[in-house]
């Protein structure tokens, strides 16, 4: 079956949608504003995360839960990011080299931190975003890779490469796994 | 590739406690303070309303999305994307955008009045269980004794609206030319249909999808709709 226009279905979750975005807006812009640094392309990132968030809202549990806040700063950022990609001439500049030059804002502090969940705040973002969409959010990998325009083999094979990181950072350290 | 011995559960507890951890050093949303420019505010709000207003036909439309259509906000970042493809229809733009193809109206369409259809011709068997009409947008769901439904909608166009099809499980797109409209046809590997045409001087859009029709049919539906000014 075709489906037209039905991004959110039920009207208990289109209100709750609205809400939403009422909610988290101005954190959003905040968070696409620190990287653009240019107001109307942190207002299009917006608008960018919404129609994604749409598309997952099933996905959404709570309104007011750290783990809704969490996976709302990882669209808004990605969006941002892509954005910042397409408006420089050389668009393959990755998150990275983004992130290296830029005020990373929140990257958290890694005291009081376990051994696995600071070897994964130290992965490269892109790969720590695949591991919270996939084990923090629940996001399976073909969703995954629907939302980052990839494939549901490239996302595994990515994962997997996190995962083979995060286990030899904590080798390195003697972490037993 | 080397064995992976950390486990899912593992893996999920360091997420959370990383989640928790990135978002101590972040302030709460109560906590953030920024006026939106009033273009934001106007796409912002049309986005809330256009989503509050389709629940009636959510229940139609439980069955595998194999083209995905949405009316959404338009956002200049969007049509930066693919300029190649661009202005193949009067008035419309339409650009690749990721896996999906955006139309974006570029006329005057604010005062058209949205015309009454009736479609004068539908398959045997189909009846008319749903009939939606706004000030600018349409939509009636006919649907069979099988199950089997077909929807045919309309929407105003403005400037601040996108329309997304994504072309996940496509398998044929053809441009058509159909009575003096500017038209596409979609295919997918289900058997799913989707034609979509556009006024040029109204800046409607109009599309019928179909989950078990063919071709003949859609066309036929196409070819006998009426429109009352």
């Amino acid at each position: 079956m075709l489906v037209c226009v039905a991004l959110i279905e039920g009207a208990r979750h289109k209100l709750r949608f609205g809400m939403l975005i009422l909610r988290y807006e101005k954190l959003m812009f905040r968070i696409a504003n620190s990287i653009l640094n240019n107001e109307k392309d942190a207002e299009d990132a917006l608008q960018e995360a919404f129609l994604s968030i749409a598309k997952n809202f099933s996905k959404i549990s709570e309104l007011d839960d750290n783990k809704t806040r969490a996976y709302i700063v990882t669209v808004v950022e990605r969006k941002a990011i892509n954005i910042y990609n397409r408006k420089k001439a050389h668009p393959s500049v990755s998150y990275e080299d983004y992130f290296e030059a830029a005020d990373p804002g929140f990257s958290p502090d890694h005291h009081g931190l376990s051994p696995l969940a600071a070897a994964l705040s130290r992965l490269p973002r892109e790969q720590r975003e695949l591991i919270m969409l996939k084990y923090d959010c629940g996001f399976t990998s073909k969703e995954i890779a629907k939302m980052l325009d990839s494939t549901d083999g490239a996302v595994r094979q990515k994962l997997h490469k996190a995962k083979e990181k995060l286990q030899k950072e904590l080798e390195k350290e003697g972490v037993e796994v | 590739m080397s064995e992976i011995i950390i486990t899912d559960r593992a893996l999920e507890s360091a997420a959370a406690e990383y989640r928790e951890a990135m978002l101590a050093e972040l302030p709460m949303p109560s906590e953030c303070e920024h006026e939106f420019s009033a273009e934001y505010v106007k796409k912002r709000d049309e986005l809330i309303r256009r989503t509050h207003r389709r629940s009636t036909i959510g229940r139609y439309m439980r069955n595998v999305a194999a083209i995905f259509i949405a009316v959404i906000l338009g956002s200049g970042a969007f049509l930066g994307v693919n300029g190649e493809a661009r202005a193949d229809f009067l008035a419309w733009a339409r650009s690749l955008y990721e896996n999906s193809i955006i139309y974006r109206y570029s006329g005057e369409s604010e005062s058209a009045p949205l015309p009454y259809c009736e479609l004068t011709w539908v398959p045997e068997d189909y009846e008319l269980v749903i009939d939606d009409r706004y000030e600018d947008s349409l939509t009636m769901v006919y649907r069979n004794a099988n199950g089997d439904s077909f929807i045919f909608s309309c929407e105003r166009m403005t400037e601040y609206s996108l329309m997304q099809i994504e072309l996940t499980d496509v398998h044929t797109s053809t441009k058509l030319e159909l009575n003096a409209y500017d038209a596409e046809l979609f295919e997918s590997d289900d058997g799913s249909l989707a034609l979509l045409w556009m006024d040029n001087e109204s800046g409607f859009i109009y599309m019928i999808n179909a989950n078990a029709l063919d071709e003949t049919d859609v066309i036929h539906i196409f070819d006998d709709i009426k429109y009352t000014k």
